[in-house]
């Protein structure tokens, strides 16, 4: 194989690039020595599919392809994020409970990054907020997989970044926050672990309560989102009462959180903001329809073209997704963005950025025509 | 650069592609018997041709076939040794995939190899993908002594009488026909009036030579006694 693909392979695998010459695989081999990377350990379950472990595949080497595009544009990989988790990991005393240490994390997490400022909620800015500290961030479907999140380090040692994923699909805009969150306190605390991957569960009875660090990091989810000081604000700017909230009155908590009804009601219960039988009568609203007029992210795909206009809703369509990997990745917008603005501003050529974007030069051409003729005249 | 019979052309994948698309595989073997010309391409470029989705299965049967025959190669360290016999300094394979490695993050890899190749070895590369070159002119990073175009080989093998009006308009009919993009000239006009307007960046002389002003000016290749 030759080096070059070998170096890309390697990335995607977690592997030394040298373990991937012929020489390496045949001593591997004659010992017996051939052991997973252990983001591939913990993936070696039969509850994951082949879609399952295909997309991380991709995910991985896109989290290589994002390290090479900041080298060839900034000089190096932003690695703004481990001064951050160094930041957020100083305030933390990892002997404290893991709610403790969710819960401090939180805190510092919040105070870094602005969230929650203002009595506002954070998850319309969580995402340019990682992405800007260098933090890989894929939303992307599989579908039928039982894969909910997963979050792992991506990249060469000296380059490596964290890397949090969500499945999206048949997931909503509110949970998913949620779960991006919950990942990123698995890779601020779990790093040595070697990822760690969330699975779907169908009720909060499910949840491993027994795991501390499945408990830190929803410790920590829940702290950064809805922070007691947060859930006040939006109920005394909306003439709120916690323990007197109709359907009307929690659909505005949801929208104005960005973050799902059943862990706004948990965070209501573990503020001391209402009791059990409160948090239960509130769980059964149907607040669906009240959601969609109060916020956009609330629509189906269907009433969100229609609201924005099919020209604007289409700006995307069909341009982001990989063809070049076996599993079909979609790109981040912001991911894709950044290759087309190196490409235009010639810090890559076009056939670099084919690379980039997991496609090749003739489908760059037919989805970015209008810019490959711009740089080829 | 080595004397009339000790020239190497490095080819990338874009303009491989042409020249097996326009069924013109002879051309390597005419290169090396007429002029002395050696034909290699990298790995990296021969794993881009295989995986080529568009175009990977039709060029494979006339690819391996030149590979056998020796009018192409892999570069391999055993070339190494004789392309650099005049060198100050020897090359190693190490030593391109080193700066192949730095240019892969600027341009493709199957150009990034060829141009990092065509750099150590001081020898002419073959790509069409002016984007890439540009960009790695941008940036302030060396480049090939020099470029050649797949329609330089084409059109010096027209204008040196090797290939025929007949044989040049159907390459032109042919990647047409393929969808495949053409020098500016040669888009909307026959061959031999189009060749006319390129500017051909190979012609013959009574040496080898390279310019000295610039990867785009002219190579001479001596035609054999």
């Amino acid at each position: 194989m030759p080096p070059a693909y070998a170096s890309v392979l390697a990335a995607a695998l977690g592997v030394k690039p040298e373990v991937m010459t012929s020489r390496a695989l045949v001593s591997a081999r004659c010992s017996q020595k051939i052991e997973p990377a252990s983001i591939w350990f913990k993936f070696r379950g039969d509850q994951f599919r082949d879609a399952d472990r295909e997309s991380i595949l991709a995910i991985r080497r896109l989290g290589h392809s994002a390290n090479e595009l900041e080298q060839s544009t900034l000089g190096q990989p932003n690695r703004a994020w481990d001064i951050l988790f160094q930041n957020i990991m100083s305030q933390v005393d990892i002997q404290s409970s893991p709610q403790d240490q969710g819960r401090l994390a939180a805190k510092a997490f919040c105070e870094l990054n602005q969230f929650g400022h203002g009595g506002k909620g954070s998850a319309d800015i969580l995402r340019d907020r990682l992405r800007s500290q260098g933090i890989l961030l894929i939303e992307s479907p599989i579908p039928h997989s039982e894969v909910e999140g997963c979050s792992f380090y991506v990249g060469e040692s000296s380059a490596e970044r964290p890397c949090l994923f969500v499945n999206t699909y048949k997931t909503t805009w509110f949970r998913r926050n949620v779960i991006i969150m919950h990942e990123l306190g698995h890779a601020l605390f779990d790093k040595t672990s070697g990822g760690e991957i969330d699975i779907i569960i169908k009720d909060d009875s499910e949840m491993n309560k027994d795991s501390l660090i499945e408990v830190r990091a929803e410790t920590f989810a829940q702290e950064t989102l809805l922070p007691k000081k947060l859930l006040l604000a939006i109920c005394h700017r909306n003439g709120l009462k916690p323990t007197t909230l109709m359907p009307e009155g929690l659909g505005v908590l949801v929208a104005e959180s960005g973050v799902e009804k059943k862990t706004v009601v948990r965070a209501l219960l573990d503020q001391s903001l209402i009791d059990d039988a409160l948090a239960h009568q509130y769980l059964a609203y149907d607040i669906a329809d009240i959601l969609r007029g109060l916020t956009d992210h609330a629509l189906d795909t269907a009433e969100y073209i229609r609201k924005i206009g099919k020209e604007a809703a289409m700006a995307w369509e069909g341009k982001r997704l990989t063809s070049l990997t076996r599993r079909k990745l979609l790109l981040p917008v912001p991911y894709v963005k950044a290759v087309l603005d190196a490409v235009k501003t010639f810090n890559i050529s076009i056939s670099r950025g084919a690379e980039l974007l997991m496609i090749d030069e003739y489908t760059f051409h037919s989805r970015f025509g209008e810019l490959a003729a711009e740089v080829t005249e | 650069m080595g004397g009339a019979s000790d020239v190497a052309f490095i080819f990338d994948s874009d303009a491989l592609i042409q020249i097996f698309l326009a069924g013109q595989k002879q051309a390597f073997s005419i290169l090396a018997s007429e002029f002395g010309v050696r034909s290699y391409l990298m790995n990296e470029v021969d794993v881009e041709l295989r995986s080529n989705k568009k175009f990977g299965a039709l060029i494979k049967p006339n690819l391996e076939k030149t590979l056998k025959n020796g009018s192409l190669k892999l570069l391999s360290a055993a070339d190494l040794d004789s392309l650099a016999d005049e060198q100050s300094s020897p090359v190693s394979l190490q030593d391109i995939r080193s700066l192949g490695r730095e240019y892969a993050l600027d341009v493709g890899t199957g150009e990034a190899y060829t141009h990092a190749a065509g750099i150590l070895l001081n020898t002419p590369t073959v790509s069409n993908d002016m984007n890439a070159i540009r960009t790695l002119e941008m940036k302030g990073k060396e480049l090939p002594p020099t470029i050649l175009r797949s329609f330089d080989i084409f059109g010096f093998l027209f204008s040196e009488g090797c290939i025929d009006a007949h044989a040049a308009e159907q390459i032109l009919k042919e990647l047409k026909a393929q969808g495949e993009r053409l020098p500016h000239g040669l888009s909307n006009s026959s061959f031999s009036e189009g060749v006319m307007t390129i500017h051909c960046r190979l012609a013959t002389s009574l040496a080898v030579a390279a310019s000295t002003t610039g990867w785009s000016a002219p190579f001479y290749l001596k035609r054999r006694g």
